[in-house]
């Protein structure tokens, strides 16, 4: 698909879903907020609208901040990459090892951190990517073992690399799929260290905040034409995931104090929000989120 | 609070290429995001004169994060703003000169970051179309 053909589609779905509350909300919005109020152009036509997913490094830093120690057991099994795969198949995994390499080097694991990365630059290879993920990678990564802050710089850069070309190569499409992949392995993991944590809160509020990933998520994969097995066995299940992220119902509260604000000096914008959950909402996302991650290489 | 808007000098009219673009945005609006890692996809877009693109993006509490917007020279003017989900306006970095918009959010949420390419005073003859990017950094 066309990047044109994609800004067309994305315009509509976004005329379709929000265009008939946006004037009025903008002049509320304005009128509300004098002091930039004459600023506001709003004339302008939305040419394109994108939909973004925190990259795996993101998602998976915010899961070591939660405090859980590391679990090992947890992550994707490493002798699936090995299997043969199509396409589709490839970058999804390629997100799911990706987002468990993250997850090693958060957790300082060097032996696991090398393991993980021979099947991220497997996977690469075989969709062509060997020319940024490759064997030069894992010998800056080795070397820089006992530096984590190193890795996590030589392996964001390669990513990121990553996701260019592919973009440069319109091969959007199977990018997509490693950030489903990525998403989906996060989202696995907090789920399993919150069971092994029942008293760790945060690692629940993870997961309950990702009923804004996932909307986000279902957009940027409706974009494409995948095959009806892929339909199957991921973009369906996501669809039905984000229904049961709808239960999560979310309160706008004002911030009476600043105690909830790490650092004064820190601007702080947006609204503050609680979200309200259930236990087996979360229990119904984790079981919902294993049977498409167990679905992937069957 | 710092904000930002750089409009780059790139000396051409006509529009260029997606893969251009994306050339464009990786060469010149990456290395502004100084220290701060980019978080997630590569987003750009191209516009014309009186148009504006979005940007939908999840931000989590507790990351310090920085937006920079950068622009070719031939789209004047251009800025970005933020609103949350309902469209609510937070920021608006016309008229700022600050390089850097460097925020953390109060609550987890998705946030749209707007770039406005506004009408050219003096209408082209030709079409112009130029690059736009809204580079999203994290700090770790």
């Amino acid at each position: 698909m066309s990047l044109n053909k994609l800004s067309i589609l994305i315009f509509q779905s976004f005329c379709l879903l929000f265009l008939p509350s946006c004037t009025t909300a903008e002049k509320e919005t304005l009128s509300d907020l004098p002091a930039i109020e004459n600023k506001e152009i709003s004339d302008e036509k939305i040419q394109a609208i994108y939909f973004g997913v925190p990259s795996p490094m993101e998602t998976t830093i915010i899961l070591k901040n939660s405090g859980a120690e590391f679990e090992a057991s947890i992550m994707y099994p490493l002798d699936n990459y090995e299997k043969e795969l199509n396409q589709f198949e490839t970058s999804i995994l390629l997100g799911v090892y990706s987002t468990d390499l993250n997850y090693c080097i958060l957790s300082s694991k060097k032996k696991e951190t090398l393991e993980e990365l021979n099947a991220v630059i497997s996977l690469a290879k075989q969709i062509h990517l060997d020319a940024v993920v490759n064997e030069s990678i894992k010998h800056r990564v080795e070397y820089n073992l006992n530096n984590r802050d190193s890795m996590q710089v030589i392996i964001g850069s390669t990513f990121w690399k990553m996701e260019t070309i592919m973009k440069e190569n319109d091969r959007d499409a199977l990018s997509s799929l490693i950030v489903a992949g990525g998403w989906i392995e996060g989202l696995y993991l907090a789920c399993e260290l919150a069971e092994i944590n029942p008293e760790n809160s945060l690692i629940q509020q993870i997961i309950a905040d990702q009923k804004y990933t996932i909307s986000n998520l279902n957009e940027l994969l409706s974009f494409f034409d995948y095959d009806e097995e892929l339909n199957e066995v991921l973009l369906t299940p996501l669809k039905d995931i984000e229904k049961l992220f709808d239960e999560i119902k979310k309160d706008e509260y004002e911030e009476t104090t600043s105690d909830d604000k790490e650092f004064l000096d820190d601007l702080i914008i947006g609204k503050y929000f609680k979200l309200k959950f259930t236990a087996e909402t979360i229990s119904s996302i984790h079981s919902s989120i294993e049977a498409v991650r167990n679905e992937l290489t069957n | 609070m710092k904000q930002v808007l750089i409009t780059l000098s790139i000396l051409f009219i006509s529009s260029l290429s997606h893969g251009q673009c994306r050339g464009f945005v990786k060469e010149n609006c990456e290395p502004l995001l100084g220290s701060y890692v980019p978080s997630g996809q590569l987003n750009y877009s191209e516009l014309n004169p009186g148009n504006k693109s979005e940007f939908m993006l999840t931000f989590y509490k507790g990351q310090d994060y920085r937006i920079i917007a950068c622009a070719d020279a031939i789209l004047p003017n251009v800025h970005f703003t933020v609103r949350d989900e309902n469209r609510r306006l937070i920021f608006d970095s016309l008229g700022e000169t600050d390089l850097a918009y460097d925020f953390k959010v109060a609550s987890t949420q998705r946030l749209i970051i707007s770039l406005i390419a506004p009408e050219l005073e003096t209408p082209s003859e030709e079409e112009v179309e130029g690059c736009v990017s809204a580079m999203v950094g994290f700090k770790y």
